[in-house]
């Protein structure tokens, strides 16, 4: 996709998040007394341009979620400032007044993982999609109607539909009708919250097609958040990969598929089934699973599992810091500097020497 | 009956849903079979009928709903008559003595397949009491054995722990442990990977190839995940609505896939390095209540004909490689499916 050159400090970014923290309280006993906490976003900075998409990975438990549903602040951050840019200024989503807040959420919209949870199951598509409108006095009833229908033809589905139920309809469907209602007012940024996840692949590709052209006739930005790694390389520009709260390497995307700078990173793309039965990809075995989120690991809190770790790894917190040489590319590691990592193509041309071999 | 070399055979197999809404054909004639040491892999989107199947192997259909209408299940013995697994009473002894021994199944869900109450050498020990004749001791030893060989580390400590206290991959782990410890001559795996992360199902893929050869088993994987399937699996069948549409080695359907269904399939996945807008089949899947004529997949299709409101017959273009399709009838050309791959 075409894009102009975009700032990669963020100044001219829609969205700017920095040190977003969320923890969520770990309470015990009778009294329920707080005896720790879940760091689920521990200190996460990032941006997001507008015709952007900005992919986030990583395992389940990472946080990618609850970074998304701070946000709108759909729950409360604990720390860090969430600056949207409304109209011709930056606004700290996170200290808005009651007002403030209901215009950015007119344009900062959030479609969720579940098609069949996510809509009501007893209004019409019409009222569903129409409800931001309703909701918001935007215009009349007559209106309102003619809204819908255009709404509904703007994601492939037939204005016929307008009186239906949503049980009537498929998973992908569904999921069209969550994308309509969220484009119902002046939607600029869309956090898709594993949106295409629940899909079967025939028709997650619909819908990816869909988010790709929609996003290029209104200009909107997307947080798509996925654990999908060959989805998210489709529709993003730039990813962000999240391990345990915090964002262990942020780039471009081809780049960050070509050329990890993270340990975490170039386990995840060996671990990409590649589809080819006659490739068998050299696999990094990452040890064990992901650990506790209640209990992390002190110092960069991937070095349990990582197999370049030294003794620095466990005691010092690694900062997401500009690789030298390579702008725009930010990675948390402390030896990201020495390490040569192995990227998409390089695992499966050695995959493909072994074979031969 | 059988092939000298046929673990499992699934002749004409009809397993129906009587619901309020109306009769769903979840499973209509589909045959198939395993052979031994072999990984046959079961592909299909939602609702295609791939759950059912694996049940059906079983008898595990959920009754009154459920029915088996039709078919035959044969399941070979060592220097006996196969047997019948469908003649057999659902809730009898003898096939409490195929479930579990010969024939095990791995669900999708390791979270709700478990039982939270007992511990995990518990659950393990279980199922070796059931079908050996052992001492609580040496079940017991069994259970450590087993967790050791699915990559458990500990597993003097694990044995006693609860499935809360496994994470994910852990629990899938420890319900492979529960499956493989009585030998079973065919593993039924149902989506085992499906509800894990990428990182914890390569590791799951890579063990369940290991155990394969170690325990010289077959097993029959069903999946959605066509990436999956490409890594695990020797043969493949495609499933749509019920129905068996496709089958070959995994390098046929792969590489030069035949019908149009396994065509778009292949197209519509998204891949690393693929750019520009991806396929995608029109449409959805038909609602069972609503199935069209002849071929299910003709709504849907871009060669669709005339012909197709006809159910088409199971063709053959190699003797490994069958599509359910008009276009390789008599004088059909195919389609040119070279530019589905890659």
């Amino acid at each position: 996709m075409t894009q102009k050159q975009l700032s990669t400090d963020g100044s001219d970014a829609i969205l700017r998040v920095s040190g977003l923290k969320k923890y969520f309280p770990i309470k015990r006993g009778f009294f329920k007394r707080v005896v720790g906490h879940v760091k689920a976003v521990d200190d996460v900075t990032f941006h997001l341009h507008s015709r952007e998409t900005l992919g986030l990975v990583g395992e389940s438990g990472c946080g990618k979620t609850t970074t998304g549903r701070c946000i709108p602040r759909l729950i409360e951050p604990t720390a860090g400032t969430v600056e949207y840019l409304l109209g011709e200024r930056f606004v700290d989503v996170a200290q808005a007044e009651r007002d403030t807040l209901a215009a950015i959420r007119r344009e900062v919209q959030v479609v969720f993982q579940d098609p069949f949870s996510s809509l009501n199951p007893r209004m019409t598509v019409g009222d569903i999609i129409g409800e931001p409108l309703k909701v918001n006095r935007v215009c009349g009833r007559t209106e309102r109607i003619d809204r819908v229908r255009d709404l509904l033809r703007r994601v492939n589905l037939s204005t016929d539909m307008i009186n239906r139920y949503p049980h009537e309809f498929s998973g992908g469907q569904r999921q069209r009708i969550s994308v309509a209602r969220s484009l119902a007012l002046d939607t600029k940024v869309i956090i898709c919250d594993e949106a295409v996840s629940a899909l079967d692949v025939s028709v997650q590709a619909q819908i990816i097609n869909m988010l790709k052209r929609l996003q290029g006739e209104m200009g909107l930005g997307y947080l798509f958040i996925a654990h999908d790694l060959n989805v998210v390389e489709h529709i993003s520009h730039r990813v962000a990969v999240m391990y345990l709260g915090r964002i262990a390497e942020m780039s471009e995307t081809k780049a960050l598929y070509q050329q990890p700078f993270h340990p975490y990173t170039e386990a995840l793309l060996s671990a990409i089934p590649t589809g080819d039965p006659d490739v068998q990809k050299q696999r990094i075995f990452l040890r064990g699973g992901v650990p506790d989120v209640s209990n992390p690991p002190p110092g960069c809190n991937f070095h349990t599992r990582c197999h370049y770790a030294q003794d620095i790894c466990s005691r010092e917190v690694p900062k997401l810091v500009e690789k030298k040489g390579s702008p725009g590319r930010f990675v948390a590691c402390h030896r990201a500097e020495e390490l040569e990592l192995l990227g998409y193509d390089a695992l499966q041309a050695l995959a493909e020497r072994r074979q031969n071999a | 009956m059988l092939q000298t070399n046929e673990l499992i055979k699934v002749e004409d197999l009809q397993v129906f849903f009587h619901t309020d809404e109306g009769i769903v054909r979840a499973v209509d004639n589909v045959s198939f079979s395993v052979v031994q040491g072999e990984t046959l892999g079961v592909l299909g989107e939602s609702g295609c009928g791939k759950s059912v199947t694996a049940r059906a192997v079983l008898n595990l259909i959920p009754r009154p709903k459920g029915r088996i209408h039709n078919g035959r299940i044969w399941l070979a013995r060592d220097g006996k008559q196969p047997l019948d697994i469908l003649s057999l009473r659902p809730y009898g002894r003898q096939i409490g003595r195929i479930r579990g021994r010969e024939v095990s199944i791995v669900f999708q869900e390791p979270m709700t397949s478990l039982n939270p109450v007992h511990s995990i050498g518990r659950q393990i020990m279980e199922a070796v009491q059931l079908h050996n004749r052992v001492s609580k001791r040496e079940a017991r030893q069994r259970a450590m054995e087993m967790l050791d060989r699915v990559g458990i580390s500990a597993p003097s400590q694990a044995v006693d722990k609860y499935p809360h206290e496994f994470s994910g991959g852990m629990r899938q782990r420890a319900m492979i442990a529960i499956a493989l410890s009585c030998n079973p001559r065919l593993l039924i795996a149902d989506e085992p990977t499906t509800a894990l992360d990428v990182t914890i199902e390569s590791q799951i893929l890579e063990l369940l190839s290991e155990l394969k050869e170690s325990m010289d088993m077959s097993i029959m994987f069903i999946t959605h995940d066509l990436g999956v399937i490409g890594e695990i699996a020797d043969r493949v069948i495609v499933m749509y609505a019920g129905k068996i549409v496709e089958r070959g080695l995994v390098r046929d359907i792969f590489h030069d896939p035949k019908h149009p269904y396994t065509v778009k399939l292949l197209e519509s996945r998204p891949r690393v390095g693929k750019t520009g807008e991806l396929s995608s089949i029109a449409g959805s899947v038909p609602s069972p209540f609503e199935l069209p004529a002849g071929c299910y997949f003709s709504p849907r299709c871009d060669y669709a004909h005339e012909r197709c409101r006809q159910e088409p017959a199971e063709i053959e273009i190699t003797p490994e490689h069958t599509a359910k399709c008009w276009l390789f009838s008599e004088g059909g050309s195919g389609i040119d499916a070279e530019a589905a791959v890659n």
